[in-house]
């Protein structure tokens, strides 16, 4: 079963191949939203692939033993025929495959039928290699590479200018086919050669030093597995198949239009989530007693826990005799640049009324701020903190001077977390100076506050440009800058579109090299940029700027605008780049010039 | 930011929404009901006479029973949980000072005689630096309680200042240094600027860090030591240890150092961070502290255990509370808090916990109709009245279902016997003398399971009787006897021989038999044995002859052993009954002196955030419980947007397109060809959901393709 299902999909690509309206869909079935979608407007494809299948099972099913590489279809008679050869005699082939059309079949083939005899995930030996490599003629080889170059950069294009998703037109089927053609081979192999995996031997590549493993590995399972290989196979990362589709139909939102329509907007379950929030709030007197008690209270759960707790201060106001010596203080953790320094000196003004100043380092600050309040033993003070757990006081160092602060006993703190992970901020000994008490505050409100939707998103979407308003707000800015602003930022996106072209193309390979996201570094790499000195010469040689205050001056204005980003690489040298895509870089460009 | 980032979607917008942290006022605070004087009340204050709407706001507690509970039942329980808590806490503290008593002593003596050596070499030429190392074991969360006695330990005894130090404070040493002076010196902070000077002798200008204030200081107050206290010494960097014990053994001719580190693994494990530099110029001695489990042990047979408890945790409870400890927590300061939390849950939302047995408290004010009406609605109540049936105990029943001053009569009784000391009673006889030692945990459990007489305590300490001789027996009751008259000062429990006269008899009366046999048989020679331990002698020496050697002992037994032998049998039928208790749970009020609750500890100290909001995502009905979605799990138009969303991410391969999925979203939102929502509309909820996916951690930005998205939970699923 297993080998009977792989001629099928294999068939089903080159039939799509073949014809024209095929769309990439049928690939993705790994992704039931999309399918889902999708599928509802393409009734045709399905019958037809079944026909197709009709038609290929009885043959495969003809096919005596795995290892025979006998196998027919219509569309790849050609190849059958040479594969059937290539099987016979190995010696002979190697002397005429360099002037068949494709030659790079039959030398990719070649050491997979060195393996043929060989067991499961053996490792080819040396021996059948080096041999490999010495009969095939460098000719050969260089000619190949660069049609596949050639193929490689029509399909970047394509994918890049993102009007055509691969298997469109008969043109690119060719492209496809020769850039495609060493994952090709390995399905073919697939059939006859279980461990199609080793292909990354073929010496076609060996010669450019770059690892290149075949693309798609087999779907089904080798046989004879034990369960727990199974499992890892089952689980194994593969290449995710998604359409091409992307957003260039969709009108993004801005910021205005968001929050209009946000506002205009009636959630249906206005009440419920009125009526759930009225729920945790009869616990108030409960929470009052915990804080009471030496407890500090921490809750979580799904929602903006904002307003609950805002509630629960009110609450806690009414119920204080004193206001001048009980004192509420709130702190937004969500807020980008809150710092320890601002927590601690906000709980110090609470305490003292005019400033106090408490010192410079933040373990120093925490200890005068401890002798301040033990001045007066009657002084309290409730410490409201939203999101406890968003990244400005993430770090351990935060962390631990506010367990301190909390765990004194004229102060009460209760939080809100809102990550699932939560928890995993303290270790035992915070945890324990915390002496939090937990509990399920699910709200589902809206993050409204915590969360700026537009810019998250658009950072998802590799759009944070939009945050200057767009090109427009670029050349907006630019317009009202020096000339030489303007030619600096016009070198700078030449050098950011170098860069991407590069970087795509290597991207692409990295894609094709590395495909379960094993390295994570890979791809960062791969963000186009430029390299902080390179610029600097850049800009020097054109004239721009003489010094390198001068053009940290010209930066900076940039930095100001958010046109430019900055960040330190694995090696730490300083990268810039501008954050929009490739697309608007060229019309700023455009804009520029003009 | 962005200049629309002060409008917000909900209508209630708030200047304060984007301030990092401010001082709160209430802005409609004024329109609300004007907010009356009030005092919060200190423990042991006596009670004001409060007027009903008063009170309902101050008192701690809410009004239980439906709201009917008086002011005064509120005020009152609240009292007894102070007073219940206040007497537990005092018994936990006394152990935990107890317990590092001794290190503490150890720690100081160590010190003076650091001081005294010194002061002895006359030429002042020490070559190390005494260093002390305290293994405090793996909870590292009581190493802050341990360093706080200390140092008050020490600031006590020795002349000199104490310095305690805390990896997380400092970084580096030149910060080290300041606070090491700062501390020493006592000195108000520098508040400006980082390098502040300090005037040394001669005029000379010092910078903050630098020792020589320190050694002027000590060479003004005379001090016989500084003493530098590690707190947690595994987590600084070693190279910052290295260059201060470097720095300290430089200035050692003049500052009279002392070191000491607080160690969570092992010394050997210690030392071999250390550069062996560092180690040369120390000479240390260690400090073992209790631990942890001990400690623990200790407490537990103290206050839950003890028989002044006032509380006691059913046996589910404390495996789960003992399970955690040894697998999670390993700390004292989470037991306790578990142990109040415990308490508080009792006394803040149960109105039959003002009849709560606690030491010292004045008797509970007269019960309002509910109460009654609640104790006749518990299950142990239930039970008193079932079996009253079934004993034919008809007019007695009634009475305790229609007439409240009868129930009251029983209330006040079973109270007052305390059927509890019983069950400790039994407890501590079968601790003392069993054979082995006792994990005072596992006995408690047994004995509040109510399966003490099958548990494998009762039954070892049978079997062993069975194999004693005389002389054995003999001491074996004397140990029951002393365990009854002198009870037992870890349990509170006193000697209690006048109420337990008629088995003490017995045990006494048996052990008189016992030691005339013994006399006998020393008179005689001959060695008494009862038949159980001549068959198992005769079962152990020849195993060949197995059959022929037993029947061969039973026909010898000689009067004496017969007689021993029936003491025996006698002995363990009285002890099997002796160790038969009946299970609190049977007994009448038990909810009122134990709680049985696991859901608070388990949802307050064990909070499982990831499950809580997967589960509203997955299925928001169980939260919201509207109409519309109702029990719906999975896919749903009506669902929030973030939930909808959240379902299709579960569906998705490693990677998503964007693109598919907002149109499935809309698909979804819209319900197809009705349209039910504008397409901007959708954006705008799809917008919200993916940033909110992202804010919990979910996806990303691919790099891979563009406008795709990557997994980053549960992948591969």
């Amino acid at each position: 079963m297993a080998k009977r299902k792989k001629p099928t999909d294999e068939d089903e690509a080159e039939v799509e191949q073949g014809e024209e309206k095929s769309t990439p869909k049928k690939r993705s079935l790994g992704n039931l939203v999309i399918d889902m979608v999708q599928w509802s407007g393409d009734h045709n494809s399905p019958s037809r692939r079944r026909s197709v299948r009709k038609d290929e099972i009885p043959e495969s099913e003809s096919e005596g033993e795995p290892g025979a590489s006998g196998k027919t279809n219509g569309t790849s008679d050609g190849h059958k025929s040479r594969h059937k050869s290539v099987n016979a005699t190995p010696s002979k082939n190697i002397g005429f495959s360099p002037a068949k059309k494709n030659g790079e079949y039959s030398i990719q083939r070649t050491p997979s039928k060195g393996l043929l005899g060989k067991k499961l995930f053996a490792t080819p030996t040396k021996n059948a290699e080096t041999t490999e490599t010495n009969e095939t003629p460098r000719i050969v080889r260089n000619a190949d590479r660069s049609a596949r170059r050639k193929s490689t950069r029509n399909l970047i294009e394509r994918t890049i200018l993102g009007n055509a998703s691969d298997n469109d037109e008969d043109g690119e089927d060719l492209a496809g086919h020769i850039y495609g053609s060493d994952e090709e081979d390995g399905l073919e192999d697939a059939d006859g050669v279980p461990d199609e995996s080793r292909a990354p031997e073929t010496p076609s590549k060996r010669g450019r030093g770059k690892g290149s493993k075949n693309r798609r590995r087999s779907p089904t399972p080798p046989e004879d597995l034990t369960a727990h290989e199974k499992y890892f196979f089952h689980n194994r990362g593969s290449r995710a198949k998604t359409s091409n589709n992307n957003l260039s139909s969709l009108a993004l939102l801005d910021h205005e239009e968001y929050f209009s329509r946000a506002r205009s907007m009636k959630d249906s379950h206005a009440d419920n989530i009125k009526f759930l929030e009225g729920l945790h709030a009869e616990d108030f007197k409960q929470w009052q007693f915990e804080l009471n008690q030496q407890f500090n209270i921490c809750l979580y759960g799904w929602g903006s826990k904002k307003s609950l707790l805002m509630q629960f201060a009110d609450h806690i106001y009414k119920s204080q005799a004193d206001h001048t010596r009980a004192k509420i203080v709130v702190v937004n953790g969500y807020v980008h640049n809150l710092t320890i320094k601002d927590v601690l000196n906000t709980v110090a003004s609470a305490v003292a009324e005019r400033g106090h100043k408490l010192g410079a380092q933040p373990a120093e600050m925490l200890e005068n701020l401890i002798a301040l309040l033990e001045e007066d033993k009657e002084q309290e003070i409730t410490l409201i903190l939203h999101s406890i757990d968003r990244a400005p006081l993430r770090k351990p160092a935060v962390q631990s001077i506010l367990s301190r602060l909390s765990s004194h006993p004229q102060v009460h703190m209760v939080a809100s977390a809102d990550h699932p992970s939560f928890p995993l901020l303290w270790d035992s000994s915070l945890r324990s100076t915390y002496n939090f008490l937990f509990h399920d505050c699910t709200t589902f409100q809206p993050y409204t506050s915590e969360i700026d939707v537009v810019d998250e998103v658009h950072e998802l979407l590799g759009r944070s440009g939009r945050r200057v308003g767009g090109k427009e707000g670029v050349s907006f800015v630019l317009k009202s800058l020096p000339e030489n602003a303007k030619n600096l930022f016009r070198v700078l996106i030449g050098e950011q579109l170098a860069a991407m072209e590069d970087g795509s193309g290597a991207a692409m390979e990295g894609n094709e090299y590395d495909e379960n996201e094993k390295r994570p570094t890979n791809f960062k790499q791969n963000e186009p940029g430029v390299e902080y000195r390179v610029l600097y010469k850049k800009a020097v040689e054109e004239f721009i700027c003489s010094n390198d205050m001068a053009f940290r001056t010209l930066l900076k204005e940039f930095h100001d605008h958010q046109m430019i980003q900055s960040r330190k690489d694995a090696l730490g040298t300083e990268m810039l780049s501008i954050p929009f895509r490739k697309e608007e870089l060229e019309t700023i460009l455009e804009d520029i010039m003009s | 930011m962005s200049d629309h980032e002060e409008e917000n979607s909900q209508a209630s917008y708030h200047d304060t929404d984007n301030q990092a942290a401010y001082v709160y006022h209430p802005s409609n605070i004024a329109d609300e009901e004007p907010t009356r004087p009030m005092k919060r009340r200190k423990l042991g204050k006596q009670k004001a006479a409060l007027d009903q709407l008063q009170s309902s706001t101050t008192s701690k507690f809410e009004a239980l029973l439906n709201g009917k509970e008086s002011v005064e039942c509120i005020q009152f329980r609240y009292e007894l949980y102070e007073r219940a808590w206040f007497h537990t806490e005092a018994q936990i503290q006394t152990i935990l000072d107890e317990a590092n008593e001794d290190t503490l002593k150890d720690v100081t003596a160590f010190v003076q005689d650091s001081m005294q050596e010194r002061s002895n070499q006359t030429n002042r030429e020490t070559e190390t630096i005494p260093a002390g190392f305290i293994v405090t074991g793996p909870n590292i969360a009581s190493q802050g309680f341990l360093f706080e006695q200390l140092s008050g330990h020490l600031r006590a005894e020795v002349n000199g200042p104490v310095v305690a130090l805390r990896s997380g404070d400092d970084s580096n040493l030149k910060a080290i240094l300041k606070k090491v002076i700062r501390d020493a010196t006592n000195q108000k902070t520098s508040l400006d600027g980082d390098d502040e000077f300090t005037t040394g002798p001669g005029g000379r200008k010092l910078l903050n860090y630098d020792l020589e204030i320190l050694h002027g200081f000590v060479r003004a107050q005379g001090s016989q030591a500084v003493v530098v206290a590690f707190q947690d010494s595994e987590a600084f960097d070693t190279s910052l240890i290295a260059e201060l014990i470097a720095l300290v053994s430089s200035w050692r001719d003049r500052i009279p150092f002392v070191l000491l580190f607080g160690i969570a693994t092992s010394l050997d494990l210690f030392q071999e961070r250390l550069p062996r530099i560092a180690t040369r110029s120390l000479h240390g001695t260690r400090f073992d502290v209790e631990q942890t489990s001990s400690l623990v042990e200790r407490i537990f047979k103290k206050v839950l255990a003890g028989s002044h408890a006032p509380l006691r945790l059913s046996t589910t409870l404390v495996a789960s509370l003992v399970e955690r400890q040894q697998e999670h927590a390993q700390s004292v300061q989470a037991f306790t808090a578990a142990l109040k939390y415990a308490y508080m849950c009792h006394f803040f939302a149960n109105a039959l916990s003002m009849l709560t047995p606690v030491l010292g408290a004045s008797p509970p004010y007269a019960l309002q109709s509910e109460h009654y009406e609640a104790v006749r609605m518990l299950p142990s109540f239930k039970a008193l009245v079932k079996r009253l049936i079934e004993t034919q105990d008809f007019s007695r029943a009634n009475g305790l279902l229609e007439d409240d001053t009868i129930l009251l009569d029983e209330i006040q009784s079973s109270l007052s016997n305390s059927p509890v000391l019983h069950l400790l009673r039994v407890a501590h006889v079968v601790a003392s003398s069993s054979p082995g030692p006792v994990s005072s945990i596992d006995l408690y459990m047994a004995t509040f399971d109510g399966t003490l007489s099958e548990s494998d305590f009762a039954s070892r300490i049978l079997e062993s009787t069975k194999r004693m001789t005389p002389d054995e027996l003999d001491s074996f009751l004397q140990q029951i006897c002393d365990a009854i008259q002198n009870g037992s000062l870890d349990m509170d429990l006193d000697g209690w021989a006048e109420e337990d006269s008629n088995f003490l008899e017995e045990v006494t009366s048996l052990q008189s038999q016992v030691s005339n046999l013994a006399d006998q048989a020393s008179k005689s020679g001959k060695p008494v044995r009862s038949s159980y331990a001549i068959r198992n002698q005769g079962l152990r020496t020849t195993v060949i002859a197995q059959r022929v050697q037993l029947s061969y002992e039973e026909s010898t037994l000689t009067e004496q052993d017969k007689q021993f032998t029936t003491l025996v049998d006698k002995l363990n039928a009285r002890l099997k009954e002796y160790f038969s208790v009946e299970s609190p749970k049977d007994i009448f009020l038990h909810e009122v002196w134990l709680y049985d609750s696991m859901l608070p500890y388990r949802d307050v100290f064990t909070p499982a955030p990831r499950a809580r909001i997967e589960r509203a995502l997955f299925a928001p009905y169980d939260y919201l419980k509207c109409d519309c979605c109702e029990s719906v799990e999975g896919l749903s138009s009506t669902h929030p947007a973030t939930a909808i969303l959240y379902q299709m991410y579960l569906e998705t391969g490693s990677l998503i397109n964007i693109f598919d999925l907002w149109s499935a979203f809309f698909e979804m939102v819209s319900g197809g060809e009705e349209q039910k929502i504008d397409e901007r509309d959708a954006l705008v909820l799809f917008y919200r959901a993916l940033a909110d996916l992202k804010s919990l951690g979910m996806i990303k930005q691919s790099k891979k393709k563009a406008d795709h998205l990557a997994k980053t939970a549960w992948k591969g699923l």
